[in-house]
């Protein structure tokens, strides 16, 4: 019976854990696209260096929300507290 | 996370290990076709991929790094990029599990990637250096500032590791979960994906080890 209640519940703390990493994530992609389109077209010469940087830097936002997948794997699958 | 679709062999070594020394095999003969061919000015086939691939790791490291350090950077980094791009690959193959899907081999990478960073700064700038590196704004506060930069070290292990290994396992997950569900139309379109995140994935594991390596050795770069 605990087991059963501890494993609903972590059910949606991964569902949480997942949807707000998501969530923040693609605010942040959103808001690192605009300004980098903004450059892009107010001075074209810059374009390559600009989305290279523009790559990078979604890649480090999303390796955070790429963290709180990992958390609600590991608490659906593998989970610790649940034997 | 061990357990996959498609590929369990009855071997006592474990699956990634047997798929990273496919990798290996794969850009041993990579190499040799493209070695063995007369190179012309003009290229042409397989020697306009490998051109492809050496200028834009050329494109990257050169503004950063100064024309002396270059010949360093480039073979450390241009391995980083070409394993990491073969292993994504590899796992959009039938029957194929990229060994980058693993803990252990993103966590190897990340480790050597690190070490080898803090050895190519003991080969660059010797000893004293180093040493000079590690106490930079001033010598007497290295009791705050040595284990802030050993922490910083620790940290960037372990993002890389899960950066890479979230992003590869994640995709082959949701796509052997696609393959057992939707058969038709939609795994042809992950495997685009796939294509894709293997190409940034790799090329975001080299730019920041090409990052991590200025910082490091203390390069200013160019045109800043």
């Amino acid at each position: 019976m605990d087991i059963i209640v501890v494993k609903a519940i972590s059910v949606i703390g991964a569902t949480v854990a997942i949807g707000v990493g998501a969530s923040m994530a693609s605010i942040a992609m959103s808001k690192i696209g605009k300004a980098a389109l903004e450059g892009m077209t107010r001075q074209p010469e810059v374009a390559g260096t600009s989305f290279t940087s523009m790559l990078i830097a979604c890649a480090l936002v999303e390796a955070l929300c790429i963290y709180c997948l990992l958390v609600a794997i590991l608490l659906i699958s593998a989970n610790p507290l649940a034997k | 996370m061990e357990e996959h679709a498609g590929v369990s062999l009855g071997l006592p070594v474990r699956t990634h290990i047997i798929f990273s020394l496919v990798v290996t095999v794969v850009l041993a003969v990579f190499t040799f076709l493209v070695a063995r061919r007369k190179k012309s000015l003009i290229p042409s086939g397989i020697q306009n991929v490998a051109e492809a691939i050496v200028e834009f790791l050329i494109g990257q490291i050169e503004p950063q790094m100064g024309h002396k350090l270059f010949l360093i950077a480039l073979p450390w980094l241009g391995a980083f990029f070409l394993y990491i791009l073969t292993a994504n690959w590899l796992g959009l193959f039938p029957f194929c599990f990229p060994p980058t899907s693993d803990l252990s081999t993103t966590a190897a990478l990340a480790v050597t990637a690190i070490i080898g960073i803090q050895l190519i700064n003991l080969k660059v700038n010797g000893l004293k250096g180093t040493l000079k590196e590690w106490l930079k704004p001033v010598w007497w506060l290295f009791i705050l500032l040595v284990p802030l930069r050993v922490i910083d070290n620790l940290a960037r292990m372990l993002s890389l590791t899960l950066r890479l290994f979230g992003n590869l396992a994640g995709e082959h997950l949701v796509f052997e979960q696609v393959c057992a569900t939707v058969p038709y139309i939609l795994p042809a379109v992950l495997l685009l994906i796939g294509i894709l995140v293997g190409v940034v994935q790799a090329a975001v594991f080299t730019l920041l080890n090409l990052f991590y390596l200025v910082e490091e050795t203390g390069q200013h770069p160019e045109g800043h």
